[in-house]
């Protein structure tokens, strides 16, 4: 499509967005394939070496057990990608389907969604969460997923339900409906799509935004619990010894860092590629 | 500014003069050559008009003139005022002469005017920045001034905010904060084209009375040749940034001689032509303005391009007409072998040839009838407050809308923006619960369908909406467009791709155009695109809301033959919505001309348009512009004052009163009907009129007149 063509074009124009785009795909490649080239994995104990700093053999040296440090960051770091992008993409279409019903049906449903909508922008993500997950404790990892986009959708909904009145006004909409289309496939055939965009650059900003919860839950106890590892609680692990055994900590902590920014950046570039309103910066 | 070798010299006794002129925007495709080259000079006191499409770059010029392009606009050339460079000046210079000497007035008046001052305040504010006059010296020549432009009541109106004029009233105090510093040149920018024709009529009267007082020479840009034939003394036509043919007004539409001149005037529908004449349509789409190659840029869509057209492009030279008096240059190679609009003999551009409508043959009282509309009503409610909306009144948008439309007939609402057309289609459309009157479609009340038969009539009844861009959904492909009301309805995958193909072929577009996107097309084929998606399920009636009044002329002329070609061919029933009253003579079989949310006159279009009777429909007709200056300047305007009343209100007597020109002159005794009664449409005898009856206005003082 030579829109998105235009837009990928915009976009590579864009060098900070570009580097942003390089690290996620690093970091997507190391998680999910680092395993591969250590010797060590996540849950083996190097008898031989407890608390060493980085060496060839342990890259970002190893624990007070004696678990290698880089194979433990690849595994936390490849459950936060997945919290974080399933949390996005969950969280993006469930404010699709409530905002845009909200927007274009009008009348109860509108009011009801809406009614949804301020109710939980106003409850207090971060404590309910705190509070509910003792009682998922033991359970999936993915109820934490399914708790953190119960909490990130509502913004979007708002954006998504007010693109949808000024979407149900365009003409073609309009068309559709004296055609004799159904409501549900106006909405997904005409209405989400000329939303892409913005639900494009939302997935990706959610995505930073559920890391960085999901991260602070696990510090805090409330996310992701033992055996499995996040990012967060291998920086919970090491915040003890965040001076005296620096690598436990500043791994796991900067690669965090890294994550969210190189996030942030691709979404900043790509809201500049696709709005139009960016003025043309090409030269003559 | 540095200047070619060869450049014409500057014309020293010119109030503006133009040399050169060049104007290259960025883009992501690479630079957009929107001017190239360009020579004008505007005399003192002379009416130039510049006439070209959009695109044609002819915004570019004046605002490249006036310093007000974007920054990352390249202008080279030069352009003198008064013999002083205008290119290149600083801001702050340009702006001593921008307001004071050279003035402006743009197409969109509401834009153009700061909402949170009053009109007053920013008249007087254009006043002081250039004149050393106290605040209420200004404020008095304020007043003076929005008296000239003839807005009622000036002393109090001064007050008022830009929002509570309406569009002409607008217009009007843009021109008179144009004069205020009693210029020496005026642009006006298509002053008129955001207005309705009486209101445009009434604006260009302002803008000659404007340039009377102030004895300001007049540079006119505009699409509208009408507009052209009217005013100017001398017409620039631009096409691909360029200036393709300039003379003095008489000749460029009495003997033109570049084809796309030619084109443009067989485009034009007329007020004057007879009924179903076809419109000479001018094939294929402007150029690029991309990497333009060096040939004529008309050549693509030239019918007498030869071999040099496509390897030169041509000079604008003068040619054998050419006189000292009236200087005629055209850039053509083969000018010269044109005569009226004649080359060895044969037309320019062809006529095309259209299929008669078989349904004439048969009378209108035996065909059947498509939709009955009996005294519709719609409303708005005017809702005031924020938290706690509370209705505080009641737009009565349609206001009692009765007429039929019988097979193969279409029948044409006519009318200014505000007088219900839009309103009354929309009502049909919905298919629902009426808050009056009532809709009979293909025989069935519309209020009381199933939810079956609902989709049968939506399948019989299609709509085709005015702006081709928003109607088609720019995510999906044409063909995926097309294929969607096949869906709908439920026919099988395998036979709608046939179809799509089918419906492309009936509107003159390519096969391969399905996998295209809307993006990729021209305004003229996307409004093709929309209208073969109505034919897709064979309707008997299409509505059809302004459709070509978004489009270029020459490009608008094809889909209008299209639209009368189709329905030749398909038996269809139209209901045309425009404002234009031209481009009804061509389309449409019968008029109906609506005011204040009723009809208050309908006939067939022969009738009403050499025949009208109500005085509303009268004024409209002379309102309009014929794109020829002899016959144009002989005609006799009527204008009416001020602008269409307030729909909130319920009137007592006729609703045209307050604007009537035949009231106002009545003998006082006569008058007692106009005042008390509603006018239904009757014919000059006073009898009702039927749906039997085939002409009929709102009026209880017909009187016939003849205003085309």
């Amino acid at each position: 499509m030579s829109r998105w063509r235009l837009v990928w074009r915009r976009f590579q124009r864009n060098k900070s967005a570009i580097f942003g785009l390089v690290v996620i795909a690093v970091l997507f490649v190391a998680a999910f394939f680092g395993q591969f080239i250590t010797q060590w994995s996540y849950d083996q104990i190097d008898a031989n070496a407890f608390l060493k700093p980085p060496s060839t053999s342990h890259w970002f040296g190893t624990s007070q057990i004696g678990q290698d440090v880089f194979a433990q960051t690849m595994r936390g770091l490849q459950k936060s990608l997945i919290i974080g992008f399933l949390v996005g993409v969950i969280s993006t279409g469930l404010a699709a389907i409530v905002g845009a019903t909200a927007g274009y049906f009008g009348g109860a449903i509108e009011r009801s969604n809406l009614f949804v909508i301020s109710l939980l922008l106003v409850l207090p993500d971060f404590l309910i969460i705190a509070i509910v997950s003792p009682r998922i404790r033991g359970q999936s990892w993915l109820w934490l997923v399914v708790l953190i986009s119960l909490f990130a959708w509502m913004l979007t909904a708002m954006v998504v339900y007010n693109l949808t009145l000024s979407l149900k006004q365009r003409e073609f909409v309009t068309a559709a409906r004296f055609m004799g289309v159904r409501p549900f496939t106006v909405i997904t055939r005409h209405i989400l799509p000329n939303m892409a965009s913005f639900l494009i650059i939302d997935t990706t900003l959610t995505v930073g935004g559920a890391i960085l919860l999901e991260s602070g839950l696990s510090y805090f106890g409330f996310g992701v619990q033992p055996p499995d590892i996040s990012l967060g609680t291998l920086i919970a692990g090491g915040t003890g010894s965040a001076l005296t055994y620096v690598w436990l900590f500043a791994f796991a902590g900067s690669i965090l860092t890294i994550l969210v920014l190189a996030v942030s950046l691709v979404g900043d570039g790509l809201r500049d590629a696709i709005d139009p309103q960016s003025e043309a910066k090409a030269s003559l | 500014m540095t200047e070619e070798p060869g450049a014409i010299a500057h014309d020293p006794s010119a109030t503006l003069s133009v040399r050169d002129l060049k104007v290259t925007f960025p883009s992501e495709a690479g630079a957009v050559a929107a001017v190239r080259g360009v020579n004008f000079d505007v005399h003192p006191g002379e009416v130039v008009g510049i006439v070209g499409e959009s695109g044609s770059g002819k915004s570019t010029v004046a605002l490249a003139v006036m310093g007000l392009l974007q920054n990352s606009a390249r202008v080279t050339g030069s352009a003198h005022f008064k013999g002083d460079e205008l290119l290149g000046l600083e801001d702050k210079a340009l702006s001593r002469i921008r307001g004071r000497s050279v003035a402006m007035v743009f197409q969109d008046p509401l834009s153009a005017f700061t909402p949170v001052y009053t009109i007053g305040a920013q008249i007087s504010e254009a006043i002081r920045i250039h004149q050393d006059v106290t605040k209420d010296q200004a404020n008095a020549r304020a007043i003076e001034l929005l008296d000239l432009v003839g807005i009622p009541q000036a002393k109090d109106r001064i007050r008022s905010f830009p929002h509570e004029f309406s569009g002409g009233m607008r217009q009007r105090a843009m021109i008179a904060m144009a004069i205020a510093n009693d210029p020496d040149l005026i642009i006006a920018d298509e002053p008129t084209t955001a207005l309705d024709v009486t209101v445009q009529a009434q604006i260009l009267d302002v803008l000659e009375t404007a340039r009377q007082a102030t004895k300001a020479a007049l540079l006119l840009i505009t699409h509208d040749l009408g507009v052209v034939a009217g005013t100017c003394d001398r017409v620039a036509v631009m096409y691909g940034g360029r200036i393709v043919e300039t003379s003095e007004v008489y000749s460029v539409f009495k003997q033109p001689q570049m084809p796309y001149t030619i084109g443009l005037l067989g485009a034009v529908p007329r007020l004057d032509s007879g009924v179903g004449e076809p419109l000479v349509p001018i094939e294929g789409a402007p150029p690029n303005m991309v990497n333009l190659p060096d040939a004529c840029p008309f050549v693509e869509r030239c019918p007498i391009a030869i071999d040099v057209c496509r390897e030169r492009e041509p000079g604008l030279d003068e040619t054998l007409t050419s006189t000292t008096e009236n200087v005629h240059q055209v850039a053509c190679h083969r000018s010269n072998e044109i005569v009226d609009g004649r080359i060895d003999g044969q037309p320019v551009f062809a006529l095309p040839v259209l299929g008669a409508i078989e349904h004439t043959t048969i009378a209108r009282a035996d065909r059947e009838v498509v939709i009955d509309v009996k005294d519709l009503i719609r409303q708005y409610p005017v809702r005031k407050g924020a938290v706690l909306s509370r209705r505080v009144g009641t737009v009565y948008a349609v206001d009692g809308v009765s007429f039929d439309v019988r097979t193969g007939e279409a029948l044409a609402l006519v009318g200014e923006s505000g007088c219900g057309k839009t309103s009354t289609v929309t009502e049909i459309l919905e298919l629902r619960k009426l808050k009056g009157g009532s809709v009979t479609i293909f025989g069935k009340n519309a209020a009381e369908l199933s939810k079956d038969e609902k989709q049968e009539v939506r399948r019989n009844l299609q709509v085709v909406f005015q702006d081709p861009q928003a109607s088609l959904d720019p995510r999906l492909p044409v063909g995926d467009i097309l294929a969607e009301p096949l869906k709908t309805h439920g026919m099988p995958k395998e036979e709608q791709r046939a179809r799509v193909l089918e419906l492309l072929s009936l509107v003159g577009l390519e096969a391969t155009h399905a996998d295209r996107y809307p993006a990729e097309f021209s305004g003229g084929q996307r409004q093709r695109i929309a209208i073969a998606r109505a034919l897709a399920l064979n309707p008997q009636l299409i509505i059809l809301d302004e459709p070509v009044s978004a489009l270029d002329v020459s490009i608008q002329a094809g889909v209008l033959n299209l639209l009368t070609e189709l329905r030749a061919r398909l038996g269809l029933a139209y209901i045309f919505v425009a404002h234009d009253l031209s481009v009804v003579r061509q389309t449409a079989d019968r008029v109906a001309v609506m005011y204040l949310g009723r009809i208050i006159e309908i006939g067939d279009t022969d009738d009403v348009f050499n025949r009208p009777w109500h005085p509303y429909t009268q004024a409209l007709l002379s309102a309009v512009p014929i794109p020829d200056p002899v016959r144009e300047r002989e005609r006799h305007r009527i204008l009416l004052t001020g602008d269409q009343p307030s729909p909130t209100v319920h009137y007592e007597g006729c609703r045209f009163r307050s604007r009537c020109f035949r009231y106002q002159a009545l003998p006082e005794d006569q008058t007692q009907d106009c005042r008390t009664l509603d006018p239904s449409l009757t014919d000059p005898t006073g009898h009702d009129l039927g749906h039997e009856g085939t002409h009929g206005a709102a009026c209880f003082h017909i009187e016939e007149r003849d205003v085309v």
